[in-house]
């Protein structure tokens, strides 16, 4: 008997150390898989662990989530990724409100793209979330861009576009309230009329930043919202056009738009900086509710400089060395083109 | 010594250079990485390693690395036949990502740097290495025309020697003789050697000024690639923000630069930062031009210090070479000469080499202490720093009396060579330290050493010698501890900018021996311990300072003095100076002028004692001299390095003035109180001062920076002045 059991750990254990055990993970996405899902997934593959993804994507649908996460929970992988607030609300619910017959409670989740895990009241501290939830934040504080912004230009007006729909808006703008007297600048806001649907309108927006530019703003503040965001074009043109510069805290205002310049942990990063996570739980054992929740270390300085060529406002020489340059004629840093 | 010195400021020029020219490349990979891209992908980097190969030719071999797992691969080189090849990647897991990392491989000298990703992995490498040829055939060649300039002195010298010799033989014999020989050999090698410096100086400041050259073009060269980004950027070079400001940046970081200029096509300065004191290297970008002006001051800077240096181990060597000659002279049988005194210059040598040992140190023990530190225990590292200062101190003080007595029952000898064992013991153990802990034994095993080793010379004085001479000896002794000091101070701080702290120590050790081995060949009659007169009982003790005179002498003349030397020059002045970025061989010379300032002055305050009788005007001089020395620190409109000079000298003139003074209304006074010998009682209470002076000045240095310490201390030796006013002299002189 002892020997046929003896046979059979040491079978066990050869087949365990034969290969390297491959991970079922499973992403909840909002708005497909851009650049965070990809470097999160890329990170795995540059660590070379074996690793099946499974992608759901709501496609800025709400209303799909709680069907992935009812699959999630029958399907059972090693761990699930969910991408921005909505999605990971679905799927965990409030950390004091927690419904066992919806959220999933005993697979470990990992979030990234949330802007105020706190605020969103996903966790109760970023020391830990004391649960089976563990993640990572993206929003760089605003003192910080603050400061990354006067390495650019100075300003003594910033202008502030105030969406009453969106938590995010006011975070950032009782944040701007609270640095305005140590950074020295005053704050002007106007804010975007709300109509039927519950949701500003587009149309709003030109009066808007004709007002500030009227009150004489020297620089306008793009607040990481989904609303403007959706309008960044928009927005972005219109100040352009006032000879405005734009500030972004998210990076599609900068690279795909008109904005000037964004201090901000570029989507790639956080999907790498979330998958080193996701391996600690998953190669280490670590327990997610005792990991805190962080910052990347480092972060991105974006600089469009078709913008900058536009406004006649160019960075300074020491920026240049750290800066990441879009918009700019010819040298790009994508696969294939040389630069010089 | 020079040689090194020489390879060590050539490779630093070309490194620091090399690192200038490479930067560039590192920030392109950095910022890549950052993007999210393998080092594979960023195709612009090709184009830039050639672009550096090209650019200087000490660049030897230039490699970009992608990290993947556990194997480094090469993915950009200079050599194409290098593409492809694996390393293995562990070693690049610990290299920093913040900056160049110099390393001494087998080809040659070579930096790298690591580049991390968003995750903090890493997953790339620079590596560029230097062509080790031809800065080690410089050095060869800066070797032979040293050689061959030795050579070429030494020819002479022994020419000139044989030739004098056979003059002076016929010229006479004696004392004479002596002095003569004495003064020829000194003078044929100390010219000797300064002509063999002179043209080090001068080969080496040929050698130094293209190096300098060269990073100066380096910088002008990165400082066009800059620009020449922004012009691809089609920024307006005339709309480019902060470039003075970078420009101050450069500046401040690389002092061989003096200026830079940025010019447009028509000669306009667009930019400008520093004034120009050498000549302009320019570089073109674009229409524009960029220009960069050399340091002529560096150049000369750094030849003085190394001439400063070398005229400190001339100097050093030859009162050394005159200590050793005159005990060897004393061996030659020779008319004449009286027995006692001939002893007693025997005695010279092996305390001049015993105090040599101890003083090599002085300069930069405390820094040798603060790297034992690490700030973190309750005591601070202030007070970490000052403990094995007072330890020893502390140990010198109270082995002292118990030296005397061992004299008397094991004889001077053997007191001597206990002492050489427990300063060799403390020595050795200071060099081989490997926790703070460690230290203070070993400082007191040396403090034992030096009070038995000195107790021991100075016994065997007392027995050479009746009361008629023994002031004459006394002066003899003074002097060797004097030019001992002098010597040791300055010889040890550049020693150890050479080679290193511990090695220092190691010599020390070493000089104990040799101490020893010139004490028993020294033609020392052992005369029976015992003559050393009656020791002072604690019934006298308890009468000297029931007259208040002498107590307030002792408070107020020797215990700040000791204060401030023990507080000031020997823990102070290294920590302040260091802090000021000064090397341990210019901190040594800076406590070497303390030793000069009293041998010097010592003489001329004795005279003045003698001849107008003003010793308590001297002392309480004296006094104030160093008291305001101590003041200098908190003289705002003086810069640090002002301030701590300031105060060695006051410290050094004004001790000069007292010492002796004090010494002698000390014996004044005590003569009246019925006591024989004073000596005893002022030597403890000076050590008392020396244990204190430390912990003063630590206290104060917790709390404050050095300037309050300085100033702390300087009080402390007012008050002590103002308190020497109450010990007015009776009747009129």
């Amino acid at each position: 008997m002892s020997r046929w059991l003896l046979a059979l750990l040491l079978h066990a254990a050869a087949a365990a150390s034969a290969e390297p055990p491959s991970y079922h993970v499973m992403m909840l996405l909002y708005r497909g898989c851009e650049e965070a899902c990809r470097g999160f997934q890329d990170h795995f593959g540059r660590q070379q662990v074996r690793a099946r993804f499974t992608l759901r994507d709501a496609d800025q649908d709400a209303r799909r989530i709680p069907g992935f996460v009812a699959e999630a929970r029958r399907l059972r992988p090693d761990l699930v990724v969910a991408w921005g607030t909505t999605v990971a609300l679905e799927t965990v619910g409030q950390w004091d409100a927690v419904d066992r017959s919806r959220h999933i409670a005993d697979i470990p989740v990992v979030f990234m793209a949330v802007s105020d895990p706190l605020q969103s009241r996903l966790v109760p501290t970023l020391a830990g979330s004391g649960r089976n939830l563990a993640g990572t934040l993206y929003l760089l504080p605003v003192a910080e861009q603050l400061r990354a912004a006067r390495a650019y230009l100075d300003f003594r007006r910033i202008g502030f576009l105030y969406n009453p729909a969106e938590a995010n808006s006011l975070n950032s703008l009782q944040d701007l309230r609270a640095q305005a007297s140590h950074f020295g600048f005053s704050l002007v806001v106007e804010t975007l009329p709300i109509g039927a649907n519950g949701q500003p309108s587009a149309g709003d927006i030109p009066g808007r930043i004709a007002a500030l530019a009227a009150a004489g703003v020297d620089l306008l503040y793009f607040s990481p919202d989904s609303f403007l965001n959706s309008q960044r074009r928009l927005v972005t043109g219109e100040a352009l056009a006032r000879q405005m510069p734009v500030f972004a805290a998210a990076e599609a205002p900068v690279t795909q738009a008109d904005a000037l310049l964004g201090v901000l942990n570029r989507y790639d990063q956080i999907g790498r900086f979330t998958a080193r996570l996701a391996l600690r739980i998953l190669r280490e054992g670590a327990p997610p509710g005792e990991l805190p929740i962080e910052l990347p270390r480092q972060f991105s300085y974006l600089i469009n400089l078709r913008v900058a060529h536009r406004l006649g406002r160019y960075p300074p020489l020491p920026l240049l060395d750290i800066a990441e340059i879009v918009g700019g004629p010819a040298c790009t840093r994508t696969k294939g083109k040389a630069c010089d | 010594m020079l040689l090194n010195k020489h390879r060590s400021l050539l490779d630093e020029l070309m490194l620091s250079r090399i690192e200038i020219e490479a930067s560039d490349l590192e920030t392109a990979l950095r910022t890549g990485a950052m993007s999210g891209l393998q080092p594979g992908e960023m195709f612009r980097l090709e184009a830039m390693v050639q672009h550096l190969k090209a650019a200087d030719p000490a660049i030897a071999a230039i490699a970009v690395l992608s990290v993947e797992a556990h194997t480094a691969r090469i993915v950009f080189a200079d050599d194409p036949g290098q593409l492809g090849k694996t390393l293995p990647a562990d070693e690049w897991q610990s290299t920093s990502a913040h900056g160049f990392t110099r390393h001494d491989a087998d080809a040659g000298p070579q930096i790298e740097v690591a580049v991390r990703d968003a995750a903090g992995v890493v997953i790339g490498g620079l590596r560029v290495r230097a062509a080790g040829a031809p800065l080690a055939a410089a050095s060869q060649a800066m070797a032979n025309s040293l050689w061959y300039t030795i050579a070429a002195a030494v020819g002479a010298l022994t020419v000139l020697t044989l030739a004098a010799l056979a003059r002076l033989r016929a010229a006479g014999s004696g004392a004479a003789l002596h002095r003569r020989i004495v003064v020829l050999a000194l003078s044929s090698t100390l010219a000797a050697s300064a002509f063999v410096a002179w043209q080090a100086d001068r080969l080496f400041g040929e050698q130094l000024k293209p190096a300098v050259t060269a990073k100066v073009q380096g910088i002008a060269n990165l400082l066009a690639n800059k620009l020449e980004y922004a012009a691809a950027l089609e920024i307006p070079l005339d709309k480019l923000p902060g470039v003075t400001d970078y420009f101050a940046g450069i500046i401040a970081r690389h002092p061989e630069v003096a200026a830079l200029r940025l010019s447009d096509a028509t000669g306009g300065v667009l930019a400008e930062h520093g004034a120009a004191r050498g000549r302009w290297i320019t570089r073109a970008v674009g229409n524009a031009q960029v220009a960069a002006a050399t340091d002529e001051r560096f150049v000369a800077r750094r030849l003085g210090e190394l001439a400063a240096d070398v005229g400190i181990v001339l100097l050093v060597s030859g009162l050394i070479f005159r200590e050793l000659l005159a005990a060897l002279l004393h061996r030659l049988p020779r008319s004449g000469g009286v027995p006692t005194l001939s002893a007693l210059q025997s005695l010279r040598l092996p305390l001049f080499l015993f105090i040599l040992s101890e003083e090599m140190s002085r300069s930069f023990l405390p820094l040798y202490l603060q790297s034992f530190t690490s700030g973190s225990s309750f005591l601070g590292q202030e007070a970490e720093v000052g403990l094995p200062i007072t330890a020893y101190m502390l140990c010198f003080a109270l082995a002292t009396p118990f030296a005397g007595r061992w004299t008397d029952r094991w004889g001077i000898a053997r007191v001597f060579a206990a002492g050489v064992g427990l300063a060799l013991a403390g020595f050795a153990w200071t060099a081989l330290a490997t926790a703070y802990w460690q230290l203070l034994p070993a400082r007191a095993l040396c403090a034992c050493g030096y009070a038995a080793c000195t107790i021991a010379c100075q016994r065997q004085l007392i027995a050479l010698t009746g009361p008629a001479e023994r002031a004459r000896g006394l002066a003899l002794f003074v002097g060797a501890v004097g030019i001992a000091a002098i010597c040791g101070s300055a010889l040890g701080g550049v020693l150890a900018e050479q080679f290193g702290f511990r090695l220092v120590f190691a010599l020390s050790a070493l000089l104990t021996l040799l101490a020893l081995a010139a004490f028993h060949s020294a033609r020392v009659p052992t005369m029976a311990p015992g003559d050393a007169g009656p020791l002072l009982g604690l019934a006298e003790v308890r009468r000297l300072f029931a007259d208040r005179r002498f107590t307030f002498l002792m408070l107020g003349g020797a215990v700040p003095a000791k204060i401030a030397l023990a507080g000031y020059l020997f823990y102070l002045t290294p920590l302040a100076l260091h802090q000021l970025a000064y090397s341990p061989a210019a901190i040594g010379r800076a406590v070497m002028l303390y030793f000069v300032l009293v041998a010097a002055v010592n003489p001329l305050a004795s005279w003045l004692a003698d001849h107008f009788g003003w010793r308590l005007a001297l002392t309480v001089g004296g006094g104030l001299l160093i008291g305001l020395g101590g003041l200098a620190g908190v003289a705002g409109w003086l810069p640090g390095e002002a301030a701590v000079w300031t105060g060695i000298a006051a410290l050094g003139i004004g001790t000069g003035l007292a010492a002796a003074p004090m010494q002698a209304l000390a014996s004044e006074i005590g003569a009246r109180a019925g006591a024989t010998s004073v000596a005893v009682v002022l030597r403890t209470v000076e050590r008392l001062g020396s244990v204190i002076g430390p912990l003063w000045a630590g206290a104060w240095l917790i709390s404050g920076d050095w300037r309050g310490a300085m100033a702390a201390i300087g009080v402390a030796v007012l008050a002590g002045t103002l308190l020497c006013l109450g010990v007015r002299e009776e009747g009129a002189r």
